[in-house]
């Protein structure tokens, strides 16, 4: 606290001792210049305003300076403080009805509903007294927000509205009240509202409706037709008039009466399903019931496709109980269970369906619901032996159609065939096509190119190479020059060493050529344009294709030499011998020979620059061979690591079988051997390698754990679980805590 | 990934040398070949063209003592960086447990740095590596050469993971060893994070 701050207070509470309240008034005010928003400040002065000697202002003054607090108080979250305050304002103003209107809000807030109504109640008096009525039911509203329940005030607040002259207010509060009294089942009191109503306002329909309702339910039905006619001459749509008038004939037992209202109805909501339910209720009193069981299909339909599946059950079971042999709700339910994935269910009324539609002869539709069985429960013996059943006659009938009229659309036996491949049959789906090419179409495209991918992913190369073939000639005469090189490449993938193909091949690289000339001109008009390093990309994409193309590799050395700046040579070529001589002394006598270049010497283009992936592995390893003997077993070993690690297992191979000659390295080389050959799923090769490991002198104590284990998971991976049993149980007694292999003994004991 | 042979009880690590072509990557090797004592290192393996450029890669195994008892090997690699080698640039890049980016300090060749970066990044991605925890250090090369970029700049352009970076004239062994003793720590120290050995 400052001094001058704290000077005044003293002054403040000086002049307060003394009496002299006005002073001490005009020091607190001082004090509000700096903090013109202190709550407890402005309270301060509003006490001492109460005491100071001029009664009437000073009350005046101190309910100023108090509603100022207490709004402050309101703002800053002290809620009682500011109750408090506004306590003291009705201690010296009881008549301030604004102020308990603030004290029933702040009450309000704090939930203590009780005191708040309280608050409210006393405002709303007040107003009413002073004969301001908006205020006063402004109030009331407030009263009736805090608990709907109190009807009492909802109808004084209906009252006042009549006096006020509001009508439309005044019924709609008493329609609120009415329908507050219908939930809590006091129906006289309701429906006396209802009336009230009707006496204000005769024609209106709600109030009109209701009181027929509960006519209605009170069983007086000639009362309830007369109140529902009264509303349906109001309004002819009022979906509340019709089901009154609707609901009232069928109590009356009018069923065509309420049968015609009702298909109204439904035609103006024909989202209502509950008019569909009651339409459905009036033909089976009718005696209808195949029209009530589709109009419940109806329903059931709908609410399946809105994903309310319980309801579509019960719909679907109320249809097919009136109406047994109504197929479609067979159908519903199918699709219902299997949404639901009742599997039983599924099972049992897949059967049905695919037994029915089989024996009246609707092959297809028992073909579908056998595999959507097969589905669910792929080794349903029904559903296999009667899928099995309805293939075997469809081939036969097909053989009759196509001997009797010598063509047949194969769509069928196309769709058959890919919900086989979606469900896993491969064979059967390659059956149907075959029967496709071989009795029907040979040349269909769609069935060999499905046949073609299906060899591929059942192994059989040679049939996936013979589907190629087939295709490429089908789609010669059809000039898919496309579609051709996409499957000589693919033919080339699956069988490359095929003479065959070698015809294919050339013309491939004929129509490249066309290709490249393409390629060839737009990189010519980047270069004309200055474009280098397009130019250079589209070379690029051309030596992709023809890496041998030798305009290709000219252009790009020559722009490369037009682009360059950078052309120091780094290093000479390492010997392939090292020095004899001390690496100290060796890097001195180097030193010149790795000493930088000048920037900007030209170095020409390399033709190796464009060299395919496998043409510099081969010259590196030329190099390798000249650099290194075959009795450097170390750098060749080092060299298989390098390999291996780069997923180059063969080469690797090979370079681990030069360092398995010198014998520190025959161990190490052998397991790496078998590691890699692991990796390229060789695993009997793999074995072998290893086997030779644990023959070495090398073999010892310390790493037989490692090479067995090693061992024992090769046997496995080759399907030799005896051995590998064997091998892991000489690992599991050395050591029954090495890895997991505990857990392999058991799992292999259990196997075997 | 730094692989852990059990049977033989080595540890080989991978670092590799990355950069554009001409960037002193081969000279790094050499130097540190040269510059290692003899039973300290293997055989280095470098196979250029006719224009000096590496064919495939160098290739330098070095050890450096022993870590629970498992001899640990470094092998160092270099890729070729001139930018139609992509298919060997992966390759190299398999299982890499550290990484030395040699940028030329040159100010015509930055954007074949940038270039380069661009590549390693792009690289290392396809192997769900992510450049960002890779051990990493960067050397800006041919400090000595005129024309060449401040510092400043080229960490701005190619350092925006702020790893340390060396200043080094390669021929000179000027940061050589400085840049592979950093990146050598860096993997160690991932190394004993990754593997509870012995």
């Amino acid at each position: 606290m400052s001094s001058e701050k704290s000077k005044i207070l003293e002054s403040a509470q000086q002049f307060t001792i003394r009496g002299q309240i006005n002073k001490a008034i005009e020091e607190w005010k001082k004090l509000l210049t700096d903090t013109p928003n202190d709550a407890n400040i402005l309270n301060t002065i509003g006490d001492l305003s109460l005491k100071s000697q001029s009664p009437g202002n000073g009350s005046r003054d101190a309910i100023s300076y108090y509603i100022k607090a207490a709004d402050i108080f309101v703002s800053s979250g002290f809620a009682l403080k500011a109750i408090a305050v506004y306590k003291k304002i009705l201690k010296v103003e009881p008549s301030r009805k604004d102020i308990y209107v603030r004290l029933g809000d702040l009450n309000c807030d704090r939930g203590l509903i009780g005191n708040a109504r309280e608050d409210y109640l006393t405002a709303a008096k007040l107003y009413s007294q002073d004969g301001r009525i908006k205020e006063a039911l402004e109030v009331y509203r407030k009263i009736a927000d805090l608990d709907p329940s109190n009807l009492n005030v909802r109808i004084k607040i209906a009252e006042i509205f009549f006096k006020e002259g509001l009508k439309e207010d005044a019924i709609e509060e008493y329609n609120k009240v009415a329908l507050a009294y219908l939930k809590e089942a006091k129906r006289d009191e309701a429906e006396n509202l209802y009336r009230l109503i009707l006496k204000f306002e005769p024609n209106n329909l709600n109030a009109i409706v209701k009181i027929g309702r509960l006519r209605l339910d009170d069983g007086y039905v000639d009362e309830a037709i007369g109140y529902g006619k009264m509303a349906f001459d109001l309004s002819k749509e009022s979906p509340d008039a019709l089901s009154l008038l609707v609901d009232s004939y069928i109590k009356s037992k009018m069923y065509d009466d309420a049968e015609t209202l009702l298909t109204k109805l439904i035609e103006l909501h024909p989202d209502q399903l509950s008019h569909r339910d009651t339409l459905a209720t009036i033909l089976v009193a009718k005696g209808n019931n195949e029209g009530a069981a589709n109009v419940y299909l109806v329903i059931g339909t709908e609410y399946f496709n809105h994903n309310d599946l319980d309801k579509s059950l019960i719909y679907a079971e109320k249809a097919k109980e009136i109406s047994p042999d109504l197929l479609p709700a067979h159908e519903l339910l199918f699709e219902v269970y299997s949404n639901r994935g009742n599997k039983d269910d599924i099972l049992g009324k897949g059967l049905y369906l695919a037994k029915y539609f089989y024996d009246t002869g609707e092959k297809e539709k028992a073909k579908g619901y056998y595999l959507k069985i097969l589905e669910e429960d792929p080794f349903n013996v029904e559903a296999k032996e009667g899928l099995e059943k309805v293939s075997g006659e469809e081939t036969k009938y097909k053989e009759e159609i196509v001997k009797e009229e010598g063509v047949i659309d194969v769509s069928g036996q196309i769709a058959s065939a890919e919900v086989y491949i979606k469900y896993g049959l491969l064979e059967k789906a390659i059956l149907e096509l075959q029967d496709i090419v071989k009795r029907s179409e040979p040349d269909n495209i769609e069935a060999h190119v499905k046949l073609k991918n299906l060899y591929k992913n059942t192994g059989e190369q040679d049939k996936a190479f013979e589907e190629c073939l087939k295709l490429i000639r089908i789609y010669e005469p059809l000039d898919e020059p496309d579609k051709i090189e996409l499957l000589i490449r693919e033919a080339i993938e699956v069988s490359p060493y095929d003479s065959r193909i070698k015809e294919y091949k050339e013309r491939l690289i004929k129509r490249s050529q066309v290709d490249f000339n393409e390629l060839l001109e737009e990189a010519r008009f980047y270069e004309q344009q200055g474009m280098i390093e397009e130019a250079i990309s589209v070379y690029n994409r051309i030596l992709s294709i023809d890496s041998v193309n030798e305009e290709a590799i000219r252009e790009i050395a020559k722009l490369k030499r037009l682009k360059s700046v950078d052309t120091i040579p780094e290093v000479e070529l390492v010997k392939p011998e090292e020095s004899p001589v001390s690496f100290f002394d060796l890097g001195e006598a180097l030193k010149e020979e790795v000493k930088e270049k000048p920037v900007y010497e030209p170095a020409p283009m390399e033709i190796s620059a464009v060299k395919s992936f496998e043409e510099i592995f081969q010259e590196f390893n030329k190099g390798i061979q000249a650099q290194l003997s075959p009795e450097d077993y170390e750098t060749h070993y080092d060299l298989g690591i390098a390999y291996k690690e780069m997923g180059l297992f063969q080469e690797a191979v090979e370079e681990f079988k030069i360092s398995i000659q010198g014998t520190p390295r025959y161990m190490d080389a052998s397991y790496m051997i078998a590691l890699c050959y692991k990796e390229l799923g060789e695993y009997h090769e793999a074995v072998k390698a290893l086997e030779g490991a644990i023959s070495s002198q090398q073999y010892s104590d310390q790493r037989h754990l490692v090479v067995k284990y090693e061992l024992g998971s090769l046997f496995e991976l080759a399907g030799k679980k005896e051995d590998a049993l064997h091998v892991f149980t000489e690992v599991h007694d050395t050591d029954e805590t090495y890895r997991d292999v505990s857990e392999r003994v058991l799992n292999l004991q259990k196997g075997i | 990934m730094s692989f852990i042979h059990y049977s033989s009880r080595e540890i080989n690590c991978k670092i590799v040398y990355y950069g554009p072509g001409l960037c002193g990557k081969t000279t790094n090797i050499r130097y540190i070949y040269n510059n290692t004592n003899p039973e300290s290192k293997g055989k280095l393996v470098s196979i250029a063209t006719e224009t000096e450029h590496t064919l495939f890669f160098d290739f330098l195994p070095i050890f450096l003592g022993t870590l629970n008892g498992f001899k640990l090997k470094f092998h160092l690699y270099t890729v070729p960086g001139q930018i139609f080698y992509e298919a060997s640039r992966k390759l190299i890049l398999k299982g890499v447990d550290g990484i030395v980016f040699v940028a030329d300090s040159q100010v015509e060749r930055m954007d074949a740095n940038m270039e380069s970066m661009d590549n390693l990044r792009r690289n290392l991605t396809d192997q769900d590596i992510d450049i960002n925890y890779t051990p990493l250090a960067l050397q800006y090369n041919k400090r000595d050469l005129p024309n060449i970029m401040p510092i400043p700049e080229m960490n701005g352009l190619l350092n925006t993971r702020e790893v340390s970076q060396y200043e080094s004239i390669a021929s000179k062994g000027e940061g050589v060893f400085e840049t592979l003793k950093d990146v050598t720590r860096q993997v160690i120290s991932e190394l004993k994070k990754a593997v509870q050995l012995g």
